[in-house]
């Protein structure tokens, strides 16, 4: 399951995406991604055992398929809805413990909306409808009476919602719940390539076939979904509940997923935080194979600082660029080059401005696509990255397999993958890029030695094989949660279901980070006996 | 500062995060610029009193949850060793709640809404194209002198039907292009489809010269009134109604003349009309080719989406209505003036009909900004569309008094063209619904019902004759009443097509 990437985009998801269906030949695959319009083409090559790729439209008129059977009465349609709608507008509950129980029930109004469209029912129709309308205004009435006037969470919304609002927000909302119109997915395992919306189409597969539902995170969607909305056009009381719709959602997958598989601890707080079980997480970090990512035995002839990834404003390039700025003072002679292709025209645009405006048009250059990834981070000296918001960027973890040094900011998990072996600095902090990058370019020893560390960093924790591994394991501990006993076909097919937690204790301690303190690498007795526990598990399950 | 401690060290200092904050314009918060606070806080030394100040100052203090704000935060460079070192919480997330709570007690401001723009000039633009529907009309005197005594009646019913129909479907089409984001490739779509269309006419006319004979004549008519209707429709779609009104008015003038004058010469309005209609459907051509926008590079199928069935019922509907309102004028091109001119109120206050729909989108629309629930919103919606219907016929009904004074000034007037007047002032009201329900996307609706009616106004013809008690009423009579049921009857058809749609507020985006 994904949503806008794989095999309709590039990009780190899309990348991981096409790891797993090729890094394991021997499952069959089925992609469901979640769509603009249907239109889009594939960009990927397909594997041999990719069988079909199914996409859900969320925004081309019409909707997605509806089945012609006799619709459910109009109440069933109701009930749901109006739990559905106060789970929306009411603020998250601090107290954990109710905050559980907003989730349960918003699980049980998505599962009522899931079998009211089953049942035949037009659900985009019916949330658009007048009557959904007048109970979307009633429940924003009757939540903001009951909360009180001096409620932190109503400050900035209207006493009313106006109808404008209202319908503004359920076309949005009716859009985004088409996952739940489509007929379920069967398989054996639901992997969703991220929270959010992908993850309703793992909840209808759990519902009807009790398929075990495994979510992982690069970013966090949910913290995007905010992020986006900080500089969106929405008017307040539709940004309220189309957030209060992702804050909701994302809280309801938590809940109901069999197993969470965060991209870095770093997302680990965000999914805690928003009520996932610590018993069911497993950090995965991303691998790269070091093979097709060589160590560069030279370095460019100019002092060059090298940005490979998406030009878009999440990457916060006007940052890099004036930090350039100040590199090219301290640093006569250095250059940038930016790698990528844009995600925003508009962005690549005012990237292209700043760069005439601060004069470093002869040494600023934004090339486009590298069309050789490898060559594109051996042309530099350093490797830089200045998001704002990241996961686990294979942009990092490429370059350190490279042998480049890399100066980022300290979002998501590039820490995690940095850690010593380069310089990690404050996003949006033009100073500290520069002073980084200045730093490296003026003392070679420094950069070698880093770019040494950075090279055995990722040899030593963030290869493919790992990450495959890990995931294998997580796989087949999902659809045979009891493997102490030998699986049949039978049992196999059975095997559906919540995973026993306690069976995934050791798992859990081998394959999160956090525990592996002290053991700096595969040596580690803890780490080693967990994931060979795994291997050898698949291995016997396959023959 | 090498490694995630170093970061976390330099994170310590406000004055980089607030530099930060400054000089970054990546993620703008909705309001970004350097307004006064309305509520100024106090100076203090709690650096979350600061902070607040700040994201108050950029952010007017409007988020969602706390969640938002420790998003915010994370995003300026806040990680959980800040929220512990500098503010004391024990991560991000508690010191975003915190904030959270502080700013609930400032005061929010709005943000700014867009300034009105008047629409003046849209307006006066609207309600002249009734004037410009009547430009070819001044040409039909001469064309009548020239094709005497046998009028081109089938000429000009194909080229009427054909220019229509092309005209609403391709407009349509371009509008899918538009609705895609690609304004570029909507210009240059209606330019190749325009020099198509009059292509079709051009056969179309040479078949019709050939079949019903009427020789070169015929032979340009058709192309030359199908250029007129695809010229002006491309210069109404591109808002340019004054290239159409100077290109055109040698071609008036000459026709005026001609139609005034004593010595009749049909060449002295013809030629031009043909050198007015050739000029205009270049430039009307050159100028949606040259519609600027990047193009997106979808297919007229991308763009479709699969909505093929939609655009048959775009096509048949355009057919059905143009259908349903010549016929009931095309009996009279053979002579009967009176008759024939009595048509004339619906294209006059057409303008006006047009302007209604946008106006009556506009209001309900903005009718959604009350704070009313939607059955408030459905009678009143209900008032205005019958309001405005009213003001559709009243302006007609005006037009039709003035006319029918002057042809019983004239001592023309018939009991037929008093029919006839009646019937537009019908169609006036009934094309303000046509235009709201095919808004409303009820093609299908609109299909059914005009049907109804053009069968209405086809069987009603021979029943009044027969049935109705009268002494051998006159033909034309006869037509125009039947003609005159089938517009009441549409009304009401209309009326009831629209019922399921017109209450629901999703109609009104």
């Amino acid at each position: 399951m994904s949503e806008g990437t794989y095999p309709f985009a590039h990009g780190g998801v899309s990348v991981w995406c096409d790891q797993l269906v090729r890094g394991m030949p021997e499952y069959r695959w089925e992609v469901v991604a979640l769509t603009v319009d249907g239109s889009e083409r594939s960009r990927w090559e397909s594997p041999a055992n990719l069988d079909r790729v199914v996409s859900i439209p969320l925004w081309c008129a019409g909707g997605a398929r509806r089945r012609r059977t006799r619709g459910r009465p109009a109440t069933v349609f109701r009930a749901a809805y109006d739990t559905f709608l106060t789970a929306l507008i009411t603020p998250p509950d601090p107290s954990p413990d109710r905050a559980t129980v907003q989730r349960s029930r918003f699980l049980l109004a998505l599962r009522g909306l899931y079998e009211f469209a089953a049942d035949g029912g037009d659900l985009a129709a019916a949330v658009g409808s007048n009557a959904a309308l007048g109970a979307m205004q009633d429940r924003w009435r009757e939540v903001g009476a009951a909360l009180g006037a001096d409620h932190p969470a109503l400050a900035g919304r209207p006493l009313r919602l106006t109808l404008a609002d209202a319908a503004q927000a359920a076309r949005l909302i009716g859009h985004m719940l088409r996952p739940l119109t489509v007929p379920p997915t069967r398989a054996d395992v639901v992997h969703c390539a991220m929270n959010g919306l992908s993850a309703l189409v793992g909840m209808t597969a759990k519902w009807t076939h009790d398929t075990p539902l495994l979510i992982s995170e690069h970013g966090v969607y949910l913290r995007e979904r905010y992020l986006e909305q900080m500089h969106g056009d929405l008017p307040h009381p539709v940004t309220v509940l189309l957030l209060g719709f992702h804050r909701s959602v994302a809280g309801a997958a938590y809940h109901l997923a069999d197993a969470l598989a965060p991209h870095s601890a770093y997302n680990r707080r965000w999914q805690l935080r928003n009520g996932a079980d610590p018993g069911r997480m497993w950090t995965m970090y991303n691998g790269v194979a070091p093979e097709l990512f060589p160590s560069a035995k030279t370095e460019p002839d100019e002092p060059t600082v090298v940005f490979v990834g998406r030009i878009d404003p999440l990457k916060d390039l006007h940052t890099l660029i004036r930090a350039f700025a100040v590199v090219r003072d301290r640093v006569p002679g250095a250059r940038l080059r930016i790698y990528g292709s844009a995600t925003d025209l508009r962005y690549r645009d005012s990237c292209l401005a700043l760069v005439e405006r601060l004069g470093l048009a002869d040494a600023a250059r934004l090339e486009g696509n590298a069309p050789d990834l490898v060559e594109a981070y051996h042309s530099g000296n350093i490797v830089a990255l200045t998001s704002i918001s990241e996961g686990f960027p294979y942009t990092v973890i490429e370059a350190m397999a490279c042998g480049r040094t890399m100066v980022c900011t300290n979002v998501g998990g590039v820490s995690e993958a940095v850690g010593d072996a380069g310089f990690v600095v404050p996003p949006r902090d033009v100073d500290a890029v520069a002073d980084a990058c200045v730093t490296l370019l003026r003392d070679p020893e420094l950069r070698s030695r880093l770019a040494a560390e950075a090279r055995q960093r990722v040899l030593d924790r963030f290869t493919l094989t790992q990450s495959l591994a890990d995931y294998r394991g997580l796989y087949e501990r999902l659809v045979t949660p009891h493997l102490e006993r030998a699986p049949t076909g039978a049992a196999r097919r059975a095997a559906v279901g919540r995973v026993a937690t306690t069976d995934l204790r050791g798992l859990a301690s081998a394959l999160d980070p956090a525990s592996r303190t002290g053991a700096g690498g595969r040596g580690g007795a803890p780490w080693s006996r967990g994931l060979w526990d795994v291997h050898d598990t698949s291995a016997w399950i396959r023959r | 500062m090498s490694g995630a401690a170093g970061a976390g060290s330099r994170l310590t200092s406000m004055a980089v995060m607030a530099r930060g904050l400054a000089t970054d314009d990546t993620i703008e918060m909705p309001i970004t610029g350097l307004e006064p606070m309305l509520v100024r806080p106090e100076a203090s030394t709690d650096p979350v009193d600061v902070l607040v100040a700040e994201i108050y100052a950029r952010s007017g203090g409007r988020f969602v949850d706390g969640l938002q704000v420790a998003a915010m935060l994370e995003a300026q460079g806040v990680t959980d060793r800040t929220a512990r070192v500098q503010y004391g919480y024990h991560d991000v997330f508690e010191l975003a709640h915190e904030v959270r709570v502080r700013l609930a007690g400032l005061a929010h401001r709005s943000p700014r809404r867009p300034p009105r723009h008047r629409k003046r000039g849209q307006t006066l633009r609207e309600l002249c194209h009734g004037a410009l529907y009547l430009l070819p009309v001044m040409l039909f005197p001469a064309v009548a002198t020239v094709t005497h005594p046998r009028p081109p009646v089938l000429a000009i019913v194909a080229a009427g039907l054909l220019g229509w129909v092309w005209a609403g479907g391709i407009t349509w089409l371009a509008y899918q292009y538009v609705n895609a984001g690609d304004e570029r490739a909507a210009g240059r779509f209606l330019a190749l489809s325009a020099v198509t269309g009059v292509g079709v006419a051009g056969l179309l006319g040479a078949v019709i010269a050939v079949a019903d004979g009427g020789g070169p004549t015929v032979a340009l008519l058709v192309p030359a009134v199908a250029a007129y209707q695809l010229a002006s429709t491309l210069l109404l779609y591109l808002r340019d109604e004054v290239w159409l009104v100077a290109l055109m008015s040698p071609a008036v003038i000459a026709g005026v003349v001609f139609a005034l004058s004593d010595r009749r010469v049909p060449e002295t309005a013809l030629i031009p009309a043909v050198a007015c209609v050739a000029v205009t459907f270049a430039v009307a051509v050159r100028r949606a080719l040259l519609v600027p926008g990047t193009p997106a590079g979808p297919g007229v199928r991308a763009v479709m989406r699969g909505r093929w069935a939609t655009f048959a019922l775009v096509v048949a509907h355009t057919a059905l209505l143009a259908a349903l309102i010549l016929q009931g004028q095309v009996p009279y091109l053979a002579g009967r003036f009176d008759v024939l001119v009595a048509a004339l109120p619906l294209v006059v206050s057409m303008g006006f009909v047009e302007w209604r729909v946008r106006r009556f989108g506009e209001r309900s629309q903005g009718m959604l900004n009350d704070p009313w629930g939607p059955r408030h919103f459905r009678r009143r919606v209900w008032l205005l569309l019958a309001a405005n219907v009213g003001a559709c016929c009243l302006v007609a009904a005006v037009a039709a008094v003035t006319l029918l004074a002057a042809l019983r000034h004239a001592g023309w007037l018939t009991p037929a063209a008093t029919a006839m007047a009646a019937t537009q002032v019908a169609l006036a009201g009934a094309c303000f619904l046509i235009f709201v329900l095919a808004g409303h996307g009820g093609y299908g609706r609109l299909c059914a019902v005009l049907a109804v009616a053009l069968g209405a106004h086809l069987a009603g013809r021979p029943f009044l004759a027969t049935a109705v008690a009268w002494p051998a009423p006159p033909a034309a009579l006869t037509d125009t009443l039947a003609n005159l049921g089938s517009a009441v009857l549409l009304l009401g058809l209309l009326s009831v097509a629209l019922s399921p749609s017109l209450g629901h507020v999703r109609q009104y985006r």
